[in-house]
């Protein structure tokens, strides 16, 4: 047994060092951050096509977060605040930014691409160790369960989910699984109930309460299953999860005091969330790209979800053929008949499949993504496989030859029927391109021979023929690996968050808090990258308080939810200064059509539109459509005409380069128009089916037109570049209060203000005011007005010094959780392992090692205890020789040594515990080896 | 204990206390001679000043220290007068000889060799910083490593009594103590047989915390600034843990003081400068917990193996602070000097009856390295040695002290600053006037027997904006007269209280006039403001 671990973390710190070295050598970031060219600011100069539309989430949530917490942390600061969105949102009680993950720690601790490459691939590994594992656990052959993991590590829910933290969480299904077996199977359950616990917390900490949900119901279904004769075990593997729960009290506590603060659960209280994919999609679960995918040429998505909600459940072809054939061939074996249940319950309550659709109504699923649980089919069905896979390399009667034969007859059938479907296609009147119907084709065949030649090899696989398995492999890797190879991309290092005229212009100006209107500039939280603050916040749950003000200061929304129209009062109350809007703010809007449902057919040469104009006011200074551009770079020229009574008033000609996916698009035209008429506009254009751009509309394309205003804006135009104005609200301020004050410093956290006052007033910081803000006045606590959305507190006259600093109530209890739970689970590992008669054992060893050694003079272990600390030393400096950690200078008032040098005293405290603690583990490890050999 | 044991401890006691009262601590303070270190001991003398005057601390002023530490001075003072040699009799005899005396308990307990015993004594009498904080620390993990070992119910109760003084004398070691007691508890709960009598036991030390805790929470609530008191030790944790603290420096680059040439001369002056002498205690800790690794596998672990671990674990988390001030490393040295005994005790034997050459050269390298470390360490402070001659002028002279100095011989320049600065205030101001010492002398406050406008009497503490326009209100609410500024103040980390304290040096330079009096120099509030 113990040979048998050792090989297995032998191999798992081998892969784990292989990985490590190859990030050596990664040039490219592992990330999509090319999706930002999406955005007209930064495609400006030139537009690439992203790799993966739907990679959206990590780009503008996840990576800013991580930035964020990165730069927070390396400062010497917990960031449990995010003061750049929503004029302040929780940070740390927001799950999703995955804190405490372990993985996190890696991209803080290395460089860049290193960091990002490694968190990743380790997941991906992880994934596949731990199912290996648990095959294993199942009593599964080596091959077979290696195949097992190997498709689990391609399976369509790890790969397509692989930069969201739900890839995070869902990594602990095997682990809890595995631990499940271990508890039920040793003899001392302590320590796997106590690894138990610790990976429940971890799971937690992974960031996604919804998957931790359900890999929670699947693990304590699997608990129950396999315990069922055993109450003991199963109560004490639900006191020990809970413990775990417990143990991420740190940053349980806090999100939910937040969930119950936010307007998600409001919002879901409210309104019934869509959860659940639509049955035709499931096609998906056996040929994923049956409507292209996003990281192909071609890719439409099912109505109401997309590729990644509905291929979730995909983990190829061949291993659904064999998940069914287990479910006939061993319905006897009590795990397959788990998984069965598993994976039916899983698809029913995914697809809202009656009766599972009445789950869909219960407390907490009512709330819940039920969609997801296609993840947990899809792992059901690489275990069920698996557990094929190994009957069929055991089976020696051949009673499943012929079950292969005939799925090997149909799939031939199959395959031909797929060789004329672009034919088909074309005599059905498919609208489809001819170039996506030919990838369909080849996609459906590259699945169906793969399948064949997988069934077959594994048929007549003889044991031990080691070239045999790596073509399984090979098949396997055909049917998974292969499809998402590039689906999550590496993108240049220039286009990592890529600097914009519009971000370096925002960057030189004062800090100030920004709106966009209209199209999203700067979409929210990716804001963090650059430290501009936006008004606007999209971390999933949102702060009601704040949120509900938001929308009555801005009731006039579009479908990014961006205001379409602002007001001084509105800008006034939320402390506004910049405005970033893709129209002239200065000029009169009159809405002609809003609808923005359809995608209207091609603008081409053989499709014009025209849209009746009633003008309100005379003087027409430019018109704004809603675009798409198909996902490509386009060179035809669209031209829009004004008409008076069939005659041309004005024409004016505008490149289709600059038409983005459902963006708007503003095109410049002066034309002076009577208001007591009637006018058409026209839009043309020269393109072609492959070289065009679409409108979005309903019957008519949506349409604004903007006139000259005679009357004097509030707002001040600042720049106006690549389709985006910049304006400034000079009335804005970021506290109001009469008196004289200002910034001493503004961290995430924490506010310092001066003031100076001849009467005592209120003071309002533009700040959202979320239990856990507390505010002194010269070192004494105030008391903040409660029903304020923002830090409101009355303010003597005076000089005065305000410090408002966050630490909330939620964390501190967290802690406590965290810790009391964090010690009774130290204490039962000791404790445990103490009395195990492994320790026995090795004590007994370590008796015998010690009388071996007696004879050893004394002075030999302090010279090798001394070679070992020159060791550790000396690697000590050479890593931190190559990889040098940058620490920034927190932000302070103090004036001591420390700030007059520019000195961040952190990293004495990060250099001294690291080289402490790494030349005493480094030198008895050296003394251990040394002990052991001498012994022998 | 025999009769002859008993004589020499009486000796033995007489002597230190002797040393003590006559030569101090440090060689240099000591009731009899020595000038007034107008910042650490004129602290003290502040703290007592304006409590005499119905302050209370933390509240009134700001005291980085535990009240424990700071209020046996006060009654003192109340009961005999304020003087700076009650003080030093308080700081020098008293709280250095109550370390010595753990010290000594300790090394009898490790069973270290009565020499090296002496040794040890000799060393921590010769430097300056051993006193009750760091030996309230070292008794409360004598009597946890007792109580423990012995399971009564007695050493549990004064266990945990222990645990809450030192709370109450220092906050830091408060917590230092209380991961060491916890730990200790933590390693016999797992290997207890029966868990529930350690909790029991452990309970009742909890109890007994609380209980001590409690009595001086009421009691500080009812004076009124058991409050003050709460939140200045929370800020004083954060700010000496961050970026924020007013004394502190980087700790010393090892790599970047490397001699650039091979000259050896250089390289041992390097090796036993001061700033490497930071290293070689972090040396001593990995090989002290190397050493009881190697002791633990081989099997060769004794009973008090556990009790010198604690020790370098409570020496590693005090040596902590060196992180951010490393001029303060005599204040982490007794346990340092503690492990260099035990070695020195292990080694001993070793010496005389070595089995090879080899060992016996390994032997006499190492106890030469500690012995090394030991002397050096004692030769920092050896400008301060000749200073002893004076000792009988100091005892024979005739002392024209100014006020509240008592009979210690101090220097005739110190002792004319200190008439200077006494006879201006006592000339120009009323008894209940405040005056303000920017630099960082505190001792003034009781020399001019005058209140601080502010909380801060060494003003560098207050390091960050709100403490510096704390300063700056309290001087406008209370239009001090007189601000003084020594020209000869020390300050710290080489950054001068009026670069640290631009707010409060604007505002004086607005509304202030300035004129010298010998050293100082003298800002009187301009009439019309």
């Amino acid at each position: 047994m113990l040979r048998k671990i050792n090989h297995s973390l032998i191999v798992f710190a081998s892969f784990c060092l292989f990985l490590f070295v190859v990030s050596f050598f990664i040039k490219d970031v592992y990330f999509p951050s090319d999706i930002l060219y999406y955005f007209p600011i930064f495609s400006a100069s030139h537009w690439q096509s992203p790799h993966n539309s739907l990679l959206a989430d990590p780009v503008f949530q996840f990576e800013p977060w991580r930035h964020f917490m990165k730069e927070q942390i390396l400062n010497g600061r917990l960031p449990l605040w995010n003061n750049l969105n929503g004029l302040g949102v929780p940070f740390l009680a927001n799950p999703q930014t995955a804190i405490f993950f372990p993985l996190t720690a890696i991209y803080i601790l290395f460089p860049l691409t290193q960091g990002l490459f490694l968190m990743y691939s380790l997941k991906v590994f992880l994934f596949a160790f731990f199912t290996y594992q648990l095959l294993r656990n199942f009593s599964l052959s080596k091959r077979s369960a290696f195949l097992g993991a190997f498709a689990a590590s391609f399976s369509s829910f790890f790969v397509t989910w692989l930069h969201w933290p739900h890839t995070n969480v869902f990594l602990f299904l095997p682990i809890m699984l595995l631990l499940v077996e271990r508890v039920r199977k040793a003899k001392n359950q302590i320590i796997w109930l106590i690894l138990f616990s610790l990976s429940s917390a971890l799971a937690f900490f992974g960031g996604h309460p919804e998957t931790f949900f359900q890999i929670t119901l699947v693990v304590a279904g699997f608990s129950a299953f396999r315990c069922l004769r055993n109450k003991k075990t199963l109560l004490l593997l639900g006191a020990y999860g809970f413990l775990g729960v417990a143990l991420a009290g740190v940053q349980l506590i806090p999100f939910l005091e937040y969930l119950f603060l936010s307007s998600q659960l409001y919002l879901r209280s409210f309104y019934t969330i869509s959860n659940s994919l639509p049955p035709v999609s499931s096609i998906q679960l056996l040929f994923p790209f049956v409507l292209g995918a996003p990281h192909q040429s071609y890719y439409k998505s099912f109505p109401t979800t997309n590729f990644q909600e509905s291929a979730g459940g995909y983990v190829g072809l061949v291993l659904l053929f064999l998940a069914l054939a287990a479910v006939v061939r061993l319905s006897k074996s009590t795990l397959i008949r788990f998984w069965t249940v598993i994976a039916v319950a899983s698809v029913g309550l995914a697809y809202a499949i009656p009766p599972f659709s009445i789950i869909s109504h219960l407390p907490i699923f009512d709330e819940n993504v039920n969609q997801r649980f296609i993840a947990v089919f899809g792992y059901s069905v690489i275990l069920m496989g698996s557990i094929m896979i190994d009957c069929i390399l055991n089976d020696k009667n051949g009673r499943t030859k012929k079950l292969i034969l005939v799925s090997t007859g149909i799939s031939i059938a199959c395959i031909l029927i797929s060789f004329f479907l672009p034919r088909l296609g074309i005599l059905m009147n498919i609208t489809a391109p001819q170039k996506f119907l030919i990838l369909l084709r080849d996609h459906i065949i590259l699945q169906l021979i793969s399948s064949v030649l997988f069934l077959n090899t594994l048929l007549f696989m003889r044991r031990n023929k080691f070239i045999q398995f790596i073509f399984l492999c090979i098949f396997l890797f055909l049917q998974t690996g292969l499809l998402f190879w590039d689906y999550n991309p590496f993108t240049k290092k220039v286009d990592y968050y890529p600097e914009a005229t519009l971000t370096k212009k925002l960057q030189s100006l004062p800090t100030g808090n920004i709106l966009e209107l209209g199209n999203p500039s700067l979409r929210a939280e990716s804001n963090m990258i650059y430290h501009l603050p936006l008004l606007k916040g999209y971390d999933a749950l949102g702060v009601r308080k704040y949120d509900l003000v938001l929308e009555s200061a801005f009731p006039d929304r579009n479908f990014w939810g961006n205001p379409e129209d602002v007001s001084e009062n509105a800008l006034q109350a939320l402390g506004v200064k910049y405005i970033v809007s893709d129209f002239d703010l200065r000029l009169i809007r009159q809405r002609v059509n809003h609808e923005t449902t359809t995608l209207l057919p091609k603008l081409t040469k053989n499709h014009t539109f025209l849209v009746e104009l009633t003008p309100q006011h005379t003087r027409v200074r430019g018109i704004r459509l809603l675009t798409a551009n198909y996902n490509r770079a386009n060179s035809c020229i669209v031209t829009l005409t004004i008409l008076s009574e069939k005659s041309s008033l004005k024409s004016g000609t505008f490149p289709c380069a600059n038409a983005r996916d459902k963006m708007f698009y503003f095109l410049p035209i002066s034309v002076d128009l009577d208001i007591h008429k009637k006018y058409l506009i026209e839009l043309t254009s020269n393109g072609s089916e492959s070289n065009s751009i679409a409108l979005w509309g309903a019957s008519t394309p949506y349409l604004d037109v903007f006139y000259e205003n005679t009357k004097q804006s509030f707002l001040k135009p600042l720049s106006q570049e690549a389709g985006s104005y910049l304006f400034l609200y000079p009335k804005a301020e970021d506290i109001r209060y009469s008196g004289e004050y200002s910034f001493l410093y503004h961290t995430s956290g924490e506010v310092q203000i001066e003031t100076a006052s001849d009467k005592a007033e209120v003071m309002e910081i533009k700040m959202t005011n979320y239990p856990g803000w507390r505010v002194t006045i010269d070192g004494l606590p105030q008391r903040l007005e409660e029903d304020n959305v923002f830090l409101t507190f009355p303010v003597p006259s005076g000089n005065h010094l305000i410090s408002a600093r966050y630490l909330p109530k939620s964390f501190l209890i967290g802690i406590l959780v965290s810790f009391a739970s964090g010690l009774f689970l130290l204490l039962k590992l000791f404790r445990t392992i103490y009395r195990s008669s492994w320790w026995e054992t090795k004590w007994k060893n370590l008796n015998v090692l010690a009388k071996r050694s007696g004879k050893i003079p004394f002075w030999e272990h302090a010279v090798v205890i001394f070679f070992g600390i020159w060791c550790a030393i000396i690697t000590y400096l050479l890593f931190f020789s190559l990889y040098k950690i940058h620490f920034t200078m927190p932000e302070t008032t103090s004036i001591n040594w420390l700030t007059v040098h520019n000195y961040p005293r952190q990293q004495d405290y990060f250099y001294f515990s690291t080289a402490f603690a790494y030349i005493l583990f480094i030198a008895i490890f050296i003394w251990i080896l040394w002990l052991w050999k001498k012994s022998k | 204990m025999e009769k002859k044991q008993i004589i020499l401890l009486l000796i033995e006691v007489f002597c230190i206390f002797f040393f003590l009262f006559f030569i101090g601590s440090g060689i240099v303070s000591s009731p009899i001679y020595g000038d007034i270190n107008v910042i650490d001991e004129g602290q003290f003398g502040a703290w007592v000043s304006h409590m005499l005057r119905g302050e209370h601390l933390y509240k009134d002023t700001y005291a980085a220290y535990g009240p424990l530490y700071i209020y046996p001075s006060y009654v003192l003072s109340k009961l005999f007068g304020p003087s700076l040699f009650l003080i030093r009799i308080v700081y020098i005899v008293c709280s250095v000889f109550f370390a010595l005396v753990i010290v000594r308990l300790l090394m009898h307990t490790l069973r270290i060799r009565y020499p090296l015993q002496i040794f040890t004594v000799l060393l921590l009498l010769i430097i300056p910083g051993v006193g009750m904080r760091q030996g309230i620390g070292l008794l409360t993990i004598l009597l946890c490593f007792i109580a423990v070992k012995g399971m009564r119910f007695r050493w549990f109760i004064a266990a945990g009594l222990s645990l809450g003084c030192s709370f109450l004398i220092s906050t830091e070691i408060g917590i230092f103590s209380t991961v060491i007691c916890g730990l200790l508890f933590f390693i016999e709960l797992i290997a207890a047989k029966k868990p529930l009598i350690i909790l029991r036991r452990f309970a009742l030390f909890i109890f007994s915390l609380v209980f001590l805790l409690s009595l001086f929470f009421h009691w500080a609530d009812r004076e009124g600034w058991f409050f003050y008191y709460f939140s200045s030790t929370l800020d004083d944790l954060v700010t000496y843990s961050g970026i924020n603290l007013p004394i502190g420096k980087n700790f010393p680059n090892a790599l970047v003081l490397i001699p650039q040439s091979w000259s050896i001369i250089k390289w041992v002056k390097y090796i036993v400068s001061k700033e490497l002498l930071l290293y070689w205690i972090y040396f001593f800790y990995i090989i002290t917990f190397c050493f009881l690794f190697i002791r633990t596998v081989l099997r060769k672990a004794k009973g008090d193996d556990l009790l010198i671990f604690l020790i370098s674990l409570y020496g590693l988390l005090l040596s902590m602070i060196l992180i951010g001030r490393s001029g303060h490393f005599s204040f982490t040295l007794a346990p340092v000097f503690i492990i260099v005994a035990f070695f020195l005790n292990q080694l001993m034997p070793l010496l005389s009856h070595g089995r090879s050459r080899y060992e016996k050269f390994f032997m006499i390298f190492f106890t030469a390295i500690l012995i090394l470390f030991s002397v050096r360490i004692a030769s920092i402070y050896y400008p301060h040695f000749p200073k002893v001659l004076l000792l009988p002028s100091a005892i024979m002279s005739d002392k024209n002290n100014p006020k509240y100095v008592g009979p210690i011989f101090i220097s005739a320049p110190q002792a004319k600053s200190f008439f200077t600065i006494q006879n201006f205030i006592e000339k120009n101001t009323l008894p209940t006037d405040a005056v303000f010492f920017i630099g960082n002398e505190p001792v003034m406050y009781l020399i001019v027997n005058r209140s601080n406008p502010a909380r801060f009497d060494i003003p560098e503490v207050a390091s960050i904006k709100e403490k510096r326009l704390e300063i700056v209100n309290n001087l406008t609410r209370d239009k001090t007269k007189y601000i003084i500024d020594d020209s000869q103040a020390w300050s710290a980390d080489e950054v001068s209280n009026w670069q640290r304290l631009p707010e409060v040096r604007s505002y004086i330079l607005k509304n202030y006039t300035p004129r010298r009096l010998e050293n100082f120099t003298i800002y009187e509030r301009d009439a019309e403001k």
